[in-house]
């Protein structure tokens, strides 16, 4: 155990840790709880772990936790940035029909 | 301690049976993934669109490979939500890509729209337009007319007036002419009295003889002086004014019978020369007594 033990880090794993902050706060700011309100929870979850680990002095699973949170974070941010963009497409596709819908029916009355 | 030691630890402990099972579920685990990342990396729309991430993704299944047993659950999440970051950035990047082509779409709708309701509104201005004015000329025209029928009112008045002043003045111009008339019977009832005769303007009705003296002629001749072409035109007057009335013309001339006929004659031809029918004419002449002549025009029967 002693060994095993040996083996692991033996200082908090503090860039781990502000990648993954970091990375939490720029899925927050992108509208993650809207468009990726479970993977934002896994982050934040995730990176509260690490946290904890850091304070039993687990440095080892504490890295791997920061790792697992901002990976979660960048799913998060990506999934926003897919689902804004299918939104704003979503958008102009309906504005697109109701104008070519218009456009048509005008065509109609201009001659009939 | 980690859980995960604890679970290494325990896998240390098991037989080598267990180890090779473990060794299969790790193969499959990572067979899997790699099969996701080479789908999504041949995929012909998404497979270069997220390259950063994808590369992130293949170092990540390179980890989970090559990974320790110990590590494997955590490398197998992260290798797994890597390929998933790669797949929400390509769909994301494609989007977007997407929503340019949407968007200048939208931009040519919205300027089409624009510009049919521009158009319509010119429309609908160059309607009111038109609509103004026909109005105006509707406005105009009923000017017109009430002007039309005042000038109207106007001009028959006028044209009363001018009847009126017409009326006038062809009174005036009769009145005239009555005067005119009534001067020249005058001057002809004052001519006809003639130097010796008795000028009787109040007997002008019952006058019935005009007389040429002597004078009247060229001296011991027929031919009429002008003094007597003159009275020629008076005694026509006369003669008019009775047309029913026969003219006998008698001639004396101081003992001279010829001359005396030959003035009868110059006078009958004078008076036929203006206008008096021949038929009407009795002329005689006569010697005469005295030292001087005349000729004596007389209305005889009807007038």
């Amino acid at each position: 155990m002693a060994i095993l033990a040996g083996c692991g880090p033996t200082k908090p794993p503090s860039d781990d840790l502000g990648i993954a902050s970091r990375n939490l706060a720029a899925a927050r700011t992108a509208g993650a709880a809207t468009y990726a309100p479970q993977e934002l929870r896994a982050a934040e979850q995730g990176l509260a772990a690490a946290n904890a680990a850091v304070a039993k002095h687990d440095y080892d699973e504490a890295t791997s936790l920061a790792e697992e949170s901002s990976v979660n974070s960048e799913l998060a941010a990506a999934k926003t940035r897919l689902g804004k963009a299918r939104e704003a497409n979503d958008n102009l596709r309906r504005q697109n029909a109701d104008l070519q819908h218009e456009a048509a029916r005008h065509a109609e009355g201009a001659s009939p | 301690m980690s859980a995960r030691l604890a679970f290494v630890l325990a896998l240390i402990a098991f037989t080598s049976v267990t180890a090779s099972q473990h060794a299969i579920a790790k193969d499959t685990e990572y067979l899997r993934l790699a099969d996701s990342f080479a789908a999504l990396s041949a995929d012909p729309k998404l497979g270069t669109l997220a390259p950063v991430q994808m590369d992130r993704a293949r170092a990540a299944l390179a980890a989970l490979k090559d990974g320790s047993r110990g590590d494997r659950p955590h490398l197998a999440y992260i290798a797994e939500r890597r390929i998933e970051v790669a797949r929400f950035t390509a769909q994301a990047v494609a989007a977007e890509s997407e929503r340019v082509t949407l968007q200048q779409d939208n931009d040519r709708l919205q300027l089409e729209a624009a510009r049919r309701d521009a158009a319509q509104a010119r429309r609908e201005l160059e309607q009111q337009r038109l609509q103004a004015q026909i109005r105006a000329e509707e406005a105009e025209r009923l000017a017109r007319e009430a002007e039309a029928a005042r000038a109207e009112n106007e001009q028959s008045t006028q044209a009363a007036e001018a009847a009126r002043a017409e009326a006038a003045q062809a009174r005036r111009i009769a009145d005239a002419q009555a005067k005119a008339a009534a001067l020249a019977r005058k001057e002809a009832e004052l001519a006809s009295g003639g130097p010796s005769s008795t000028p009787p303007p109040k007997a002008a009705p019952a006058k019935r003889r005009i007389t040429l003296a002597d004078s009247s002629f060229a001296a011991g001749q027929p031919t009429l002086s002008d003094s007597g072409s003159a009275r020629i035109g008076a005694a026509v007057d006369f003669i008019n004014a009775a047309p029913g009335a026969k003219v006998r013309i008698e001639a004396t001339a101081a003992g001279d019978r010829s001359l005396a006929t030959a003035r009868a004659q110059t006078v009958r031809d004078a008076l036929i020369g203006a206008g008096v029918a021949a038929n009407r004419i009795d002329a005689v002449g006569a010697a005469g007594k005295g030292k001087s002549g005349q000729v004596e025009i007389r209305l005889e029967g009807a007038d």
